[in-house]
């Protein structure tokens, strides 16, 4: 092969798309010359550039976990500076530390409930409506936080403003009192809460389309409360979920 | 004065978390929205944001401006893990077309790059496209596409070209 032929080989080593005896013969002849090596790094750097046309927001989840990873990591073990304390501190400074560890245990506990809950919300995006509506053109995502009345629950919704589509996912809800059920709502600034459709759990899950062709387009927030099992034209009920349209 | 990119590198190469943090602020919608482009799966791309910022988290130190810019760096980082996931599958998903990214404010960057990629032939782009979102080879290409191989090569390479030609300088 000329070294033209290899020169020529550069940028397509840049983008990934070499194989069989071109690339063996092209790795081969880089090697030793330090032209072909300069040409492949400066398509690289086009290759690089790239990546900025397809920029989306991710779930705002994604960056609680991964820095509340890198603070998991970096917690001090309590157990031996409890151990220290009880000998510095005494039997009443004690207690407050066993009352504090309780309270963690039952946060624990709500973590632990929490952590199912994501874990079955993940599985819940698999479906095919919500990534199919994610993927919509026009489309913006959002995490739902469960208030105290609904701990250890998890959602997010996805909402297409050009086609009034909305698909909720929620996951770790507890079954509404009898004759009651879970009903979405469009929060849009100082107009009223809008209706959105009432839902039901199973196994404490939900992919719940909402009523089609809603008014998406100055929606600020979404909420979800208890309401009778029929619906409700305003929110009477206790709120379970709520979250931003960032 | 708004903090340059290269103090908060240095910052995360010194263990700073809130680096870490500021620098997810400034990247995840690129990472995030190629590895959605190039997977289409949502809990997949995110699974490849966590794992790109634990490695910039991890290499930090190791980035070379010499070698491009921090989002250039980011971005191959995010297109090798989405590729390498992509392959790893055993079924294809449908192709719903690129996600819109619109509602993102595009960036001098994009927007010049937009403008480079829309100035090929459409046979050149998809090619480029094929290669870039796909991870295809040349001859998976040209399989796909039911055209020599020859006659791939030379349009990612004519593409290539033009796109480097029309780019400006990295800053």
């Amino acid at each position: 092969m000329s070294e033209d032929r290899f020169t020529e080989l550069a940028p397509l080593a840049a983008l990934g798309v070499l194989d069989g005896e071109d690339l063996a013969g092209y790795r081969a002849h880089e090697e030793t010359c330090p032209v072909c090596l300069s040409e492949r790094k400066r398509h690289e750097l086009v290759v690089a550039r790239l990546g900025p046309l397809s920029a989306l927001p991710p779930d705002p989840r994604v960056r609680s976990r991964l820095l509340a990873g890198l603070a998991t990591r970096r917690r001090p073990v309590l157990v031996p500076l409890l151990a220290a304390a009880c000998l510095v501190l005494g039997a009443s400074t004690v207690g407050f530390f066993l009352a504090l560890e309780a309270a963690k245990g039952r946060e624990h506990a709500a973590e632990g409930r929490a952590q199912t809950a994501t874990t079955e919300l993940k599985a819940l995006q698999e479906t095919a409506s919500f990534r199919g509506l994610v993927l919509k053109p026009g489309s913006r995502l959002a995490h739902l936080a469960a208030e105290a009345s609904a701990r250890g629950a998890d959602a997010c919704i996805v909402w297409n403003p050009l086609t009034g589509d909305t698909v909720l996912l929620a996951a770790g809800l507890p079954k509404p009192p009898e004759g009651k059920a879970y009903e979405l709502w469009i929060l849009s600034g100082e107009l009223a809460p809008a209706p959105a459709g009432v839902f039901r759990v199973e196994g404490g899950k939900s992919v719940f389309h909402a009523t089609p062709m809603l008014d998406l387009s100055q929606v600020k927030a979404f909420a979800v409360t208890v309401e009778p099992e029929t619906g409700a034209a305003s929110p009477t009920g206790p709120k379970v979920l709520t979250g931003l349209a960032s | 004065m708004p903090e340059s990119i290269e103090s908060v590198l240095r910052r995360l190469a010194d263990g700073d978390a809130q680096a870490l943090g500021e620098l997810y602020d400034r990247y995840s919608n690129l990472v995030y929205g190629l590895a959605v482009r190039i997977l289409r799966e949502i809990s997949d791309a995110e699974d490849v944001v966590q794992e790109v910022f634990v490695q910039v988290w991890r290499q930090a130190a190791r980035f070379d401006p010499s070698r491009g810019t921090p989002e250039a760096w980011v971005c191959t980082m995010a297109r090798t893990r989405a590729l390498d996931r992509l392959r790893r599958r055993t079924s294809r998903r449908e192709d719903p077309g690129p996600p819109d990214a619109t509602h993102v404010p595009a960036t001098e960057e994009s927007l010049a790059i937009r403008k480079a990629l829309e100035g090929l032939p459409d046979s050149q782009r998809h090619a480029l496209e094929l290669a870039y979102y796909e991870g295809l080879t040349q001859s998976e290409i040209a399989a796909r596409l039911g055209e020599p191989l020859g006659t791939v090569k030379t349009r990612i390479r004519t593409a290539m070209l033009r796109l480097r030609e029309a780019l400006e300088p990295i800053p």
